[in-house]
């Protein structure tokens, strides 16, 4: 088969080798790549009970067969890995040149087994590995280390963790190219565990395509209906995706406080309209993108990447916070040390609820900008309070006596969407297979913005059924592994037969849901094998309980127990939220 | 008197960010927004019909275009006007 390399790369830390062997290419055309087929290998790596931050668990990076092929958005890479903050099946997906490089270096897949001694990082550069001592790294920041060894545009391109991923942070992050991350979940504990500093990665080769004509007419197409369509060609471009805040906070739906309202009095001057106004130095874009969402944001002390819609409304709405400039910078730093800007901001803002209320001594209030530079530095490096920051907001709520005030799901922190604003938005955060997560589906398309068409944000019955639709196409673009983005201009149909072409193997549009529907049964089924059960899948007390006073909003909470029986029925699944054997047959999963 | 924000490339379309329309409908707020400022005719609302995904609320509450927009506007509503646009 074409696309595919048909290779992995195994690094054991432990003896510092390597074994190369090929790609098992039934379990591809099952999964494909990316999450998908990473779910798949975590599945036989890292069984029952393994403790998230031990040796025994492991790091699969994978990138998919349009990976390097220069389809449109064709960098995206996923990592793989049981989750140090959640204990559930986590991967995280991470765009820039990285991904990309791992493919011209001939692999699919690399996994991270073991731990090293002592730290190392590991250099992948034309079919040679090297081990290289990180005695003089270890301890330095993002930045420095991605220039220290040599991250090169799209000829060498480096993997790395800053502090936090060092000092086991369980939201830590991995971050490549600079500014591009692994993020939700914490797998920058992970590789922190395992005392690996970083990876960096160079090749020649390009992944061979078994119909170059029909691939380049898809290119074609592809330009044409990303180009046509306003959403890729105007909005992101223009604005990023802040764009989304003054929308969200319009509709009620906005997390203000540690979500104790629904709309925020500052999201204006947190919008995308004020950032590319007074902040915007240029856009930019990953590697094969004609989207170019990336922000290129300058204050009078940093210039970075960013900020996102989630990084602003985390370190803004959510936490009372309506200074754009400090918000940038938090964002700079907050990549600099290496952690995951939504949970980063959640639990300061867990933490900001809790000081005020008087549960724990601190200074932190809802609105001072000025601390939130030391709050990310104190998690970073586990100093003070932000010894406990780092665990997360779940942690750091139960340690002080109240658990109900972390914004999380499955251990989670929840993202820049209000269920009471959104009810579908809130089924899909409950049933998540790695926690209170945005990127699993998201129902912002029906429920907010009208694509493909509006439906009743407050509506319960019949709800169900647009979330698992929106979570089986999640999975399967995922594992393609391309960027969310291109589907807001490209039909999955058009995925499926770039996939054809590329691999000369002829997936229809309903085989690539029914991968994405494999995919989801699987992940239900690793959280299960962990004994999560059907209590894991709600929200926090305050969305089930506590309605807004006021707003567009006001009066509503999640009506989450008539969704959730449907969405167990809709998935084919019993009422404990099962698969039952009849789904797991059909999906091929019938013998794990 | 209502008052209509623009957001996002609808502000540099208009030119303004928010202004005060005296209307009695959302139907003759938009002829009286696509007569003020020609650009939103091709970006809005052409008279008849609203541009594809255009997102219009009231107080925040969404306007669903299947049912037309022959919608009673008060004196102290807020209207929103998105054009397409998108994240995550």
């Amino acid at each position: 088969m074409t696309g595919w390399c048909e290779k992995v790369l195994d690094i054991d830390l432990d003896t510092r080798s390597y074994k190369t062997y090929p790609l098992d290419m039934e379990m591809a055309r099952l999964f494909i790549g990316g999450r998908g087929l990473g779910a798949r290998m975590l599945w036989d790596l890292v069984g029952p009970g393994v403790d998230a931050l031990s040796p025994e668990n492991v790091l699969i990076f994978t990138a998919g067969p349009l990976t390097a092929t220069g389809y449109q958005t064709s960098n995206r890479f996923s990592v793989s890995t049981k989750s140090p903050l959640t204990g559930t099946i986590l991967d995280a997906n991470s765009g820039g040149f990285w991904g990309m490089q791992l493919k011209k270096a001939g692999f699919d897949v690399l996994i991270i087994l073991g731990k090293s001694e002592k730290p190392v990082w590991i250099e992948i550069k034309n079919g040679e590995i090297v081990f290289h001592d990180a005695a003089d790294l270890w301890g330095q920041r993002v930045r420095a280390v991605t220039a220290k060894l040599g991250q090169n545009n799209n000829r060498r391109n480096v993997l790395c963790i800053g502090p936090a991923g060092e000092n086991l942070s369980r939201i830590a992050a991995i971050m490549n190219d600079g500014e591009r991350s692994l993020a939700r979940g914490g797998p920058g504990a992970v590789m922190g565990s395992k005392n690996l500093k970083a990876i960096v990665v160079e090749g020649k080769e390009r992944p061979e395509i078994n119909d170059p004509e029909r691939f380049k007419f898809m290119l074609y197409e592809t330009r044409k209906l990303l180009a046509a369509s306003p959403l890729t060609s105007q909005a992101l471009p223009e604005f990023g995706t802040v764009v989304m805040m003054n929308i969200v906070n319009n509709i009620g739906a906005l997390p203000t406080r540690n979500h104790q309202q629904t709309q925020f009095e500052g999201a204006e001057a947190i919008s995308g309209e004020a950032l590319t106004e007074k902040y915007l130095v240029k856009n930019s874009s990953c590697w094969a993108c004609p989207i170019g969402c990336t922000r290129i944001s300058r204050t009078d002390k940093v210039e970075g990447e960013g900020p996102e819609f989630e990084t602003t409304w985390a370190f803004g709405a959510q936490c009372g916070i309506d200074n754009l400039e400090a918000i940038i910078e938090a964002n700079v730093l907050c990549n600099d040390l290496g952690m995951d800007t939504i949970s980063a901001g959640s639990t300061i803002a867990c933490a900001m609820e809790l000081s005020e209320k008087g549960y724990i001594e601190s200074d932190l209030r809802f609105g001072r900008a000025e601390l939130l530079a030391p709050m990310l530095e104190a998690m970073a490096y586990r100093r003070d309070l932000g010894a406990d920051m780092a665990n997360g907001s779940l942690r750091l709520a139960t340690k002080y006596g109240h658990p109900e005030l972390s914004m999380s799901v499955k251990g989670l922190e929840m993202p820049a969407y209000d269920p009471r604003g959104m009810q579908g938005q809130g089924l899909l955060f409950a049933t998540s297979n790695r926690g209170g997560c945005h990127m699993r589906g998201n129902m912002l398309g029906p429920e907010v913005l009208g694509l493909p068409k509006l439906i009743d944000r407050f509506q319960v019955k019949g709800k169900s059924s647009f979330v698992i639709l929106h979570q089986n196409s999640s999975a399967a673009i995922d594992s393609l592994v391309v960027c969310k983005f291109t589907n807001l201009g490209v039909a999955e149909e058009y995925f499926a037969r770039v996939l054809s072409a590329v691999t000369g193997l002829q997936y229809a549009t309903n085989e690539l849901f029914r991968i994405g529907e494999r995919v989801w049964n699987l992940e239900r089924l690793y959280n299960l094998r962990e004994g999560f059960t059907r209590k894991d899948d709600t929200l926090p007390a305050r969305l089930l309980n506590e309605a807004p006073a006021e707003g567009p909003s006001k009066g509503w909470v999640v009506q989450l127990e008539p969704m959730l029986k449907e969405y167990y029925r809709g998935r084919g699944w019993d009422e404990n939220g099962v698969p039952k054997p009849q789904k797991l047959a059909e999906l091929l999963l019938a013998d794990l | 008197m209502p008052i209509v924000k623009f957001y996002a490339g609808l502000q540099k379309a208009a030119g303004i960010k928010e202004i005060s329309i005296p209307s009695a409908t959302l139907h003759a707020t938009l002829d009286s927004l696509a007569a003020e400022f020609p650009p939103l005719k091709q970006l809005v609302w052409d008279g008849e019909t609203l541009r594809p995904h255009i997102v219009i609320t009231i107080n925040g509450t969404h306007v669903d275009p299947e049912q037309g927009v022959n919608i009673p506007v008060m004196p102290d509503d807020l209207i929103a006007i998105f054009p397409p646009i998108a994240g995550g």
